[in-house]
């Protein structure tokens, strides 16, 4: 009940035609993650500040932050800025960077209620989604990937087409994925790992996501994906948490043997976990009140307090308290507001 | 059983039509399936077009025909969108579109407003000239949908494509389910239909064929047993006349005898002889009787004197009428060297027959018989009989002559008789080629006529007997005493010398040593028959040239036909005749076998 209407308000609030003819403030627009957006909406909503939020991607909203043209007031970003992006703002003239997390979101693998089980490991995340895998148990050649039903890549899942449909290249999520399963599965086979070290190149090749049609690019739309699985049956989707909790009819995977929870998340047993950003230009957000008010709703408080909202909708509290960064964008230095020391990566 | 057979065709036809226009029905359904899909697949191509063709306008530097394509694209993309949000009312394409609404509609973001804004963004960016400020300013804008229409809004809808591309998957399924569904039904319908009206039927037009088989061997059966019951009865009547007539024969032949040796008194004799001869009569029209009805009378044709049978008839039915006190007239005008062939005996019977049932049917006055010759150019001989009887109703006058027909076994029953009525004259007299009528009144009396054609031929001539002066020797073979011995006498009257034999055996014997001018064969005789005797006397001996003249009861063409054919010269009939044996000792005895004199 609750969701809907945080829904309704999202619609409203999402509503085309961005620049608000006749009001006093145009609204703060954020731009970026779509694991981020709902939170972003939520945080909004139960705040009461007019907020426009796009769904573009970690790596789009960190491109247009630092942009020549006009730029969003926030970047919502699923994992952490990368130094390249950090050298664009550089040379964009941004010099010093916001960064806030918000907290933790679990990157989930979630199929319809009709589907067949499937309880995936980090390697069996490595066999189904890598480009290249070795050819055989003994044999250390990097081949390309030839699962194509589920039994292929252990012999006890079912007999079901792999098909996985997740994040595309722009977003946050998928880098996640490739980083915290399938890497981590590609560490757990020694030939792959032994590859590693000798040629990380290669390496990275391997375990960059297959574009042979098992794994299909579902669009920024996470709403929109999470809704299709209930019509494709033999689809395994990948989003944010948050979307998953959001969509009936849908099952949520257990990984590594953990089921995703606020429990498993917030204590990393769930692995495929991560936090979540928000980046803004220090400077406007120094000088802009607004955009410091709009942080706070992200703080987690009191029952009521939009922060205990985005709790209920999915994301999980940092065990840190939350604290916004000042990064410097030429060094890439951290400095914590507070002046404290900064948490780690 | 019509009306089952009738629901059955109804029910399979109406099965039949449900599957078809389930089948139409369900293509129909299909009809817009394709379009939609199409709606869907293009919106992807026009969310790349227009990411092609906002960048390429990133490298214009004026006005440029690709902002009205861009626009163009953005309206079209707008059109169709709000298709596939149901936004149109009435769109054909609706059913179809109803499984992806949710792709639309779902999320914190919902997709639709993706889509419009994209959309209402490229048409901004079209109504833009690239170069201007203002198209400068857009940067982001421009970059937002380059990166939106290339990817995501491209990936998004080809969600939905994958969603109604299992959607048809399924209908496709559906209806294949519907349609074995629906074929089982009919299957199921027929095996129904087989069991509740095609067996039934099948097994009804089977037993009627088996009954019909059942009844036809039964009347097969019955026929056969009716034709064996048949044959039994005229080989019992062959049997019982051929009985009969071996003691009438031997009364008849004795009668003769005694009045020509002058022994015992001429009148009782006469009456005797007569009552012989009416028996006779009787035994030989009940052996026509029954082949009158099997259809096996054959005429036989010989040469014989009207005249002499109109006399011996007349002196029968004398007999009869005076034994009854009844008068009697005969009215004869026939001459008596009128000559005639045909079947005498048959004309006897014939007359016999008439006489006898006038007789019968009268108690008081008379019977009269005449007859005479009519018509020069075709001789007919008219023969009428007529009473002053009680005479027959005209409505049963024609059922007088059906043998079986309540009239005429009424009348007979009543009066006495056989209740053969007239049927075997009429039955004769037609077979000759003649006609009878009936001419009767109640309390008047009948008066019978039969016009029978004559084939009048040359005068008999008189025969005479052998002038050799010697007695001629004739053989008599029968195994019954009575005949012999009249057979003996008849010879002796003739003026012949009689050898008996009884036996077969013994007359070839006979034969062997001897030589006959006459051989008088009898036919059945056991241990050897006639027939046998003669083969065997004909192989060769004293007699091979001795005429034979079989004697027999039975009177039928092809007996005689066939005894003739064995060697026989001629055949003489039971009972014989003084007459009759002296016209063959005078014609035959001496003659040789190949040169017959044959009578013109």
């Amino acid at each position: 009940m609750i969701s809907l209407l945080i829904g309704a308000l999202g619609l409203l609030l999402a509503a085309p035609g961005g620049a608000a003819a006749g009001e006093e403030q145009a609204p703060i627009t954020v731009a970026g993650s779509g694991t981020v957006a709902p939170y972003a909406l939520v945080a909004a909503a139960a705040g009461g500040a007019a907020v426009e939020v796009t769904e573009t991607g970690t790596r789009e909203g960190l491109k247009a932050l630092c942009a020549p043209a006009a730029r969003p007031d926030i970047a919502a970003a699923s994992r952490r800025i990368t130094p390249e992006e950090m050298q664009a703002c550089a040379e964009a003239g941004v010099t010093r960077l916001a960064e806030m997390t918000i907290g933790f979101d679990g990157i989930v693998l979630a199929q319809s209620e009709a589907a067949s089980p499937l309880s995936l490991s980090p390697r069996d995340l490595f066999y189904a989604l890598a480009s290249k895998v070795p050819a055989g148990p003994d044999d250390c050649r990097l081949v390309p990937n030839p699962a194509r039903i589920w039994r292929d890549v252990r012999a006890d899942l079912p007999r079901r087409p792999i098909a996985v449909y997740g994040p595309p290249q722009s977003s946050g999520t998928r880098a996640m994925l490739i980083a915290l399963g399938i890497e981590e599965g590609a560490w757990s086979v020694p030939c792959a790992a032994a590859l590693a070290e000798v040629d990380p190149k290669a390496f990275g090749e391997a375990i960059s996501i297959r574009d042979d049609g098992a794994w299909i690019d579902a669009g920024e739309s996470d709403g929109a994906l999470a809704f299709s699985l209930t019509r494709l049956p033999d689809a395994v989707g990948v989003f944010g948490l948050v979307h998953a909790k959001r969509q009936e009819g849908l099952v949520v995977l257990p990984f590594g043997g953990v089921r995703p929870s606020e429990e498993t998340i917030s204590s990393g047993r769930y692995r495929l976990r991560r936090p979540l950003y928000l980046y803004t230009n220090a400077e406007k957000l120094e000088k802009d009140g607004r955009l410091g008010a709009y942080l706070d709703h992200f703080r987690p408080g009191a029952p009521q307090s939009p922060g205990a909202m985005l709790l209920r909708i999915g994301l999980v509290g940092p065990d840190t308290h939350n604290s916004v960064v000042k990064i410097d964008t030429a060094t890439g230095a951290r400095k914590a507001a507070t002046g404290s020391a900064p948490s780690g990566d | 059983m019509n009306r089952r057979y009738g629901i059955g065709i109804l029910l399979v036809a109406a099965a039949s039509t449900l599957t078809f226009s389930t089948s139409i029905h369900l293509f129909r359904l299909e009809n817009h399936r394709a379009e939609a899909l199409s709606v869907v697949a293009n919106q992807r191509v026009l969310s790349q077009r227009i990411a092609f063709l906002v960048a390429a306008l990133d490298e214009e530097s004026g006005p440029s025909p690709l902002s009205g394509e861009l626009e163009n694209a953005a309206r079209l993309m707008r059109t169709g969108h709000e298709r596939l949000t149901l936004r149109r009312d009435d769109d054909e394409i609706s059913r179809f579109v109803g499984p992806i609404q949710g792709v639309y509609f779902s999320g914190y973001l919902p997709f639709d407003a993706t889509v419009t804004r994209f959309t209402e963004d490229a048409r901004a960016i079209a109504a833009l000239t690239p170069g201007s400020p203002a198209f400068e300013a857009a940067a982001a804008k421009r970059a937002s949908i380059v990166q939106a229409g290339t990817n995501s809004v491209m990936q998004t809808h080809d969600l939905m494509v994958r969603i109604m591309a299992r959607q048809a998957e399924g209908a496709v399924r559906r209806g294949q389910l519907i349609e074995a569904g629906l074929w089982i039904l009919v299957l199921l319908l027929l095996y129904a239909a087989t069991f509740v009206i095609w067996r039934p039927m099948t097994r009804r037009i089977e037993r009627s064929i088996s009954d019909l088989e059942h009844a036809e061997a039964k009347a097969v059966r019955a026929a056969s047993v009716a034709d064996a019951a048949s044959a039994a009865k005229g080989q019992f009547l062959e049997a019982a006349s051929h009985e009969l007539k071996t003691p009438l024969n031997a009364i008849l032949g004795f009668a003769d005898v005694l009045r020509d040796t002058g022994g015992g008194d001429p009148v009782p004799l006469e009456q005797m002889q007569l009552a012989g001869e009416h028996l006779a009569g009787l035994v030989d029209s009940i052996l026509d009787a029954h082949r009158a009805e099997e259809g096996t009378i054959v005429l036989t044709e010989e040469t014989y004197s009207p005249k002499a049978v109109l006399d011996g008839v007349a002196r029968v039915a004398r007999s009869m009428a005076e034994r009854k006190g009844l008068s009697f007239e005969a009215d004869l005008g026939v001459a008596d060297d009128l000559c005639a062939a045909g079947d005498a005996a048959r004309l006897r019977q014939i007359c016999l027959n008439l006489l006898d049932n006038a007789v019968k049917f009268t108690d008081r006055g008379g019977v009269r018989i005449e007859a005479d010759v009519v018509d020069r150019t075709a001789p007919k001989l008219r023969v009428m009989v007529s009473d002053t009887g009680c005479g027959i109703e005209e409505t049963r006058a024609e059922a007088v002559f059906d043998r079986f027909s309540a009239a005429g076994m009424m009348q007979g029953r009543q009066a006495g008789g056989l209740g053969l009525g007239l049927s075997l004259s009429r039955y004769l007299a037609e077979l000759m080629g003649g006609t009878v009528e009936l001419n009767s009144a109640p309390g008047e009396g009948t008066e019978v006529t039969v016009r029978l054609p004559l084939h009048v031929v040359e005068a008999m001539a008189e025969e005479n007997i052998a002038m050799s002066g010697l007695a001629p020797r004739v053989l008599v073979v029968d195994d019954n005493l009575p005949n012999r011995m009249v057979a003996e006498a008849l010879v002796k009257m003739a003026g012949g010398e009689a050898v008996l034999c009884a036996d077969g055996h013994a007359a070839v014997e006979a034969a062997a040593i001897d030589r006959f001018d006459l051989i008088l064969m009898d036919i059945s005789m056991p241990v050897m028959d006639g027939i046998e005797a003669t083969a065997q006397i004909r192989r060769g001996g004293p007699n091979l040239k001795t005429p034979i003249l079989a004697v027999t009861a039975h009177a039928a063409r092809e007996d005689r036909a066939a005894l003739l054919a064995r060697g026989f010269q001629d055949v003489l009939l039971k009972p014989v005749r003084k007459e009759i044996v002296a016209e063959a000792v005078g014609r035959w005895a001496g003659a040789v076998v190949g040169e017959q004199r044959r009578i013109a």
